[in-house]
């Protein structure tokens, strides 16, 4: 069991040292392309290609992109997928999980924690808008009297 | 055995004007407790008459009208003195963390709590009227306030020394 650990162990540090090597070599290549790209004469053509590399590449990612939403969509809106959801949700092992997670102490806490955290958000606005609505009324009711706020004796 | 009314003298120190609660809390914690006494006395009341009906009709005759009213009414003060003289707060006072104390501090007790909530009642069937003070007096006191020798305070924030 060790001994087995203790390859897997080698195997993942030979795989980090090649990753630490493949980094650099990145470093290297990339340093080198960017001080070509400053030299004259060479350095526009070169930055040109780069330009068009990029291009390319943004052009590709679009397609890509676009073409992986068209999929999903596909997939979303197809009959099968409905089919399945449906009978997912009717199966003997959903209808477990759901009793499972409605029976969990931990769901009930924290959907009881989350509940009772919003109702005390909402009374601590309350109290705020009260309070300074007590002040604002008795203000504006002293004010219509040209009464002032009298002091305690 | 009522609790002595103590007046404006008992205060030693003057307190800030913030520590007592003003007219809109008030009114937000007194209408939080009628939604849950008159809406617990209410579902009381269908049940029973959903009852007294399946059992063949309930037919209350006059004096059975005048004694619901006043168990209604005994209900509702009820609730109010138990629980201003049990922590000071009821549940609409909780929710909005007011409290109600006598001049010196104290939790009233159930005897200064009746003469409260008996001029309580006075002051909503005279159309609030008994609530106006709240809006000139320096300690913001209801007539209420003022005949039982109580203050309603934010709670935590202690007006008296």
């Amino acid at each position: 069991m060790t001994r087995r650990n203790d390859a897997i162990d080698a195997m993942i540090g030979v795989a980090a040292i090649g990753v630490k090597v493949g980094e650099a070599s990145a470093r290297a290549g990339l340093a080198t392309a960017y001080v070509a790209s400053r030299i004259p004469l060479v350095g526009a053509p070169l930055r040109a290609a780069a330009d068009r590399v990029t291009a390319d590449g943004h052009r590709v990612r679009q397609d890509a992109m676009a073409r992986i939403e068209m999929t999903v969509d596909q997939v979303v809106e197809s009959s099968l997928t409905v089919d399945m959801t449906d009978r997912v949700l009717r199966s003997p092992a959903m209808e477990h999980a759901i009793a499972h997670l409605a029976s969990s102490p931990d769901l009930r806490k924290a959907i009881t924690e989350q509940t009772t955290g919003m109702a005390e958000q909402t009374m601590e606005g309350v109290r705020r808008r009260s309070e300074a609505l007590d002040e604002v009324t008795e203000r504006t009711v002293r004010r219509w009297l040209h009464r002032s706020r009298p002091q305690e004796t | 055995m009522a609790a002595p009314v103590a007046t404006a003298g008992d205060l030693s120190t003057p307190a800030p004007a913030v520590g007592y609660a003003g007219v809109v809390s008030r009114a937000v914690a007194l209408a939080i407790d009628a939604v849950v006494v008159e809406g617990t006395l209410l579902l009381i009341a269908g049940m029973l008459a959903l009852v007294g009906s399946l059992a063949g009709g309930l037919q209350l005759g006059t004096t059975g009208k005048v004694v619901a009213a006043a168990a209604w009414t005994v209900a509702t003060a009820s609730y109010f003195v138990v629980c201003w003289s049990a922590s000071g707060q009821t549940l609409g006072m909780r929710a909005m963390e007011l409290r109600v104390i006598t001049t010196l501090g104290a939790t009233p007790r159930p005897s200064r709590s009746v003469v409260r909530v008996f001029w309580l009642g006075v002051c909503i069937l005279t159309l609030f009227v008994g609530f106006v003070p709240v809006l000139f007096d320096a300690r913001r006191r209801g007539v209420h306030d003022m005949i039982a020798g109580t203050l309603v305070v934010h709670a935590g924030r202690t007006p008296l020394p």
